[in-house]
């Protein structure tokens, strides 16, 4: 058995109602389970963009991206291994404000974690932070001893080293049609 | 007809632009949420003709039957929820097998979306995985823009089912019409941009080939690329065999065409697949029944693979020389390159195989010397008497096996059956759209006792259109496929497969359908006779041996090589 990595897909599409069900239905039908999933605007007006991770094999995450790339609303599809990519995620902690006073060692901690407090309340106070798994990982674990009330982690956010190019193939697109016109 | 219109309801924009895409008939079934819609049917029923089916699911089937007989895109139209959801089987069918189908449903007025509405159902996220592409229209200003890009989404490229449900209030609104023909949308490459190195690399493999293979498939038929296609097969002097869905692209009398591939195809096309030193793939894409054991199928030879659709190549077998683009343009240029090839010995190993197949199987098919009638002998009376220029729709099991083994064709489109999806009760239905789409061809359906009983209330349908359909009706009282593997992978523990049918003679003549039942040798040639020369809808019941099995056969998960003759 080929072995299982870690792929980020990054998707450029319309942003139309429906085409999320569309793409997740991909996972679906092949039973592969997504580990995480964003989606916002992209560099280009009016372009979306998606980013999912899965660990499938290599020829598993080929198969995968041809047929997202088939779906008439997608622009365009890759997948990266993470060595070609620059990627992070997000994570919200909400901890009682009685701790922050009680438990000296909590200052500490977010102090070494390079956390940043997002608010503070007579009743809570959130923290965040952002960085790789490992790091917003070791800070849920170290706050959880003090009583999380609230944790939160977004999905990953990456930036691929290669240029994507998206630019490029809605300019032929338009000068394809300049010239049928 | 104006293209653009003040001040129209949603429903007549929708028709509009149903008329602007040459639309000039329906296969559909009325319903509260697309009551607007039939109004307007019922306005324009000068220009626009609407076929009632008896079940939604009719109505697809016969969308796809058009589709397949006329190369054109055909319509199927329903209301919500119950309405829409019966649609989903033939929306299925024609995703797996490439056939471009337009579905229009009706759906609960906008603003009781979501509220689980009568007849509400969320058709939109239900066919998602079975549709090329599907749109909810909310506002009636949409309608023209949305019908025109879900005709060229269904029909280019590789073609499929789109689906479109309009909420019924946007059917009421009123709006401005505007009619603009799609011809471009910015995230979807309909057909890829031909490599001329790709092809340049094929002809030098396929002309340093000593034992070279070609597969088709339907791609050859939905290119429109018949001729490219005989030209390549006689320019190159290679073999070619093919897939159940490319049958009748090339006339089954062609000296190189060798026959059929796959779980029930030829005894040589399967064996040698294993023996080619090239493989050049056209327009299909090494469906499991084609393949066998995907780790044993054509190691030894190099992949030629045409194909439209990028996601097809290396999917299931490894392509290493893929040409990507429409196979009417890259077969051409192919043509060009290659070498005409004196293959006698490679050809002469089809022959000696087809031998052994004559004697094991064939010859017992089709001049059996037992009692009981095979299904060979029948649609070998049926080539007969229609001389190979019929369209024969197949359901599917034993019987559309046979008739894909059997029948003889002379000109394409002349194949229609469920492949990828396997659906039975498709023929009925899809028969009456191939006799609508081809007027004036011959058009028999075969179908097995089983799946004539999943959709035989379309034989309503040709009572009140008077299509002239002709069915025979292949009868075994058995599930006859299933029941061939419980014979011979479950010990001949045959679960819920022995039918006990009621008197389909009387049926048919209970809808004034002529008909005829013959269970002996001496009345068929003669029944088959009166049937194809029958100017009006004809029903035949073939009474066959119960327990006959379809030979050759690859058993699931075994490799082409290992196809079994008895």
């Amino acid at each position: 058995m080929e072995e299982k990595i870690q792929y980020t897909i990054s998707i450029y599409s319309e942003n139309n109602v429906g085409l999320l069900n569309r793409v997740s239905a991909i996972f679906l039908k092949r039973h592969v389970n997504i580990m995480s999933f964003s989606t916002s605007q992209s560099e280009i007006k009016d372009v979306f963009r998606f980013v999912i991770v899965v660990s499938v094999t290599e020829i598993q995450i080929k198969k995968l991206v041809q047929q997202i790339e088939k779906q008439v609303d997608v622009i365009k599809a890759f997948y990266h291994t993470d060595k070609e990519t620059i990627f992070l995620e997000s994570a919200l902690y909400k901890v009682k404000s009685s701790s922050l006073f009680e438990e000296r060692q909590i200052q500490n901690i977010i102090k070494d974690s390079h956390a940043n407090i997002v608010t503070v309340s007579p009743k809570f106070f959130v923290i965040e932070k952002t960085g790789f798994r490992k790091d917003t990982e070791k800070l849920r674990e170290d706050l959880s001893k003090y009583g999380l009330l609230q944790f939160v982690r977004s999905g990953r956010i990456s930036v691929t080293k290669a240029p994507m190019g998206i630019s490029q193939i809605l300019n032929n697109f338009k000068n394809q049609n300049k010239k049928n016109e | 007809m104006k293209n653009n219109k003040l001040n129209i309801s949603g429903a007549e924009a929708l028709i509009r632009s149903l008329l602007e895409e040459g639309v000039d008939l329906l296969f559909g079934y009325p319903g509260g949420a697309i009551m607007p819609v039939y109004d307007e049917l019922y306005k324009f029923s000068d220009k626009i003709n609407h076929i009632l089916t008896r079940h939604e699911q009719g109505a697809t089937h016969a969308a796809q039957g058009y589709a397949r007989s006329s190369g054109k895109v055909g319509v199927a139209i329903a209301t919500s929820g119950p309405g829409a959801t019966n649609l989903v089987t033939g929306i299925a069918d024609a995703q797996i097998d490439s056939t471009p189908i337009v579905c229009i449903t009706g759906q609960v007025a906008s603003h009781l979306l979501g509220s689980d509405a009568f007849q509400e159902t969320d058709i939109i996220g239900i066919s998602t995985p079975v549709t090329k592409w599907n749109y909810q229209i909310t506002k009636a200003s949409e309608i023209p823009d949305i019908v025109s890009k879900a005709f060229y989404i269904a029909s280019t490229g590789r073609p499929g089912p789109v689906l479109i449900d309009i909420t019924k209030d946007a059917q009421f609104e009123f709006c401005d019409y505007n009619y603009k023909k799609c011809n471009g949308i910015r995230s979807y490459l309909p057909v890829p941009q031909l490599q001329n190195e790709q092809i340049a690399e094929a002809a030098k493999v396929i002309n340093s080939s000593k034992k070279p293979l070609i597969v088709w498939g339907q791609g050859v038929i939905l290119a429109e690329a018949e001729n490219e296609f005989k030209e390549f097969v006689e320019n190159s002097g290679i073999p070619a065999v093919w897939t159940i869905l490319g049958l009748s692209a090339l006339p089954t009398e062609h000296p190189l065409n060798m026959g059929m591939v796959g779980m029930h195809g030829n005894y040589g096309p399967n064996v040698l697949t294993n023996e080619c030193d090239v493989l050049i793939a056209v327009g299909m894409r090494f469906d499991d029944r084609v393949t066998g054991d995907l780790n044993t199928y054509a190691k030894q030879a190099k992949i030629v693979h045409l194909e439209i659709d990028p996601a097809e190549i290396s999917k299931n077998v490894f392509a290493h020389y893929p040409i990507l683009g429409d196979c009417k343009q890259s077969l051409k240029k192919l043509s060009n390159l290659v070498n005409k090839k004196s293959l006698n010995s490679w050809i002469g190993l089809f022959d000696n195989h087809m031998k052994i197949e004559y004697k094991s199987v064939i010859e017992k098919d089709l001049f059996p010397s037992k009692d009981g009638l095979t299904m060979g002998e029948v649609i070998n009376s049926i080539n007969k008497h229609s001389k190979g220029d019929a369209i024969i729709v197949t359901d599917v099991g034993q019987h559309q096996m046979v008739a894909c083994r059997y029948a003889k064709f002379n000109s394409s489109k002349s194949n229609i059956t469920s492949g990828g999806l396997g659906t039975m009760g498709f023929a009925l239905p899809a028969a009456i759209g191939a006799k609508i789409g081809a007027p004036h061809r011959e058009v028999v359906a075969v179908i097995g006792d089983g799946g004539y009983q999943m959709t035989i209330q379309e034989l309503g349908t040709i009572f009140q259109t008077k299509t002239a359909v002709k069915i025979v009706v292949l009868n075994n009282d058995y599930l006859g496929m299933v029941r061939q593997w419980q014979q011979l992978f479950f010990d001949k523990r045959y679960a819920s497969t022995e039918m006990v049918n009621p008197d389909f003679v009387k049926i048919a003549e209970g809808y004034s359908i002529q008909a005829s039942r013959v269970s002996d040798r001496e009345d068929l040639d003669n029944a088959v006779k009166l049937l194809i020369e029958s100017k009006d809808a004809f029903f035949l019941e073939v009474c066959v041996e119960k327990e006959d099995n379809v030979f050759p056969m690859i058993p699931t998960g075994a490799s082409v090589s290992d196809i079994r003759l008895e």
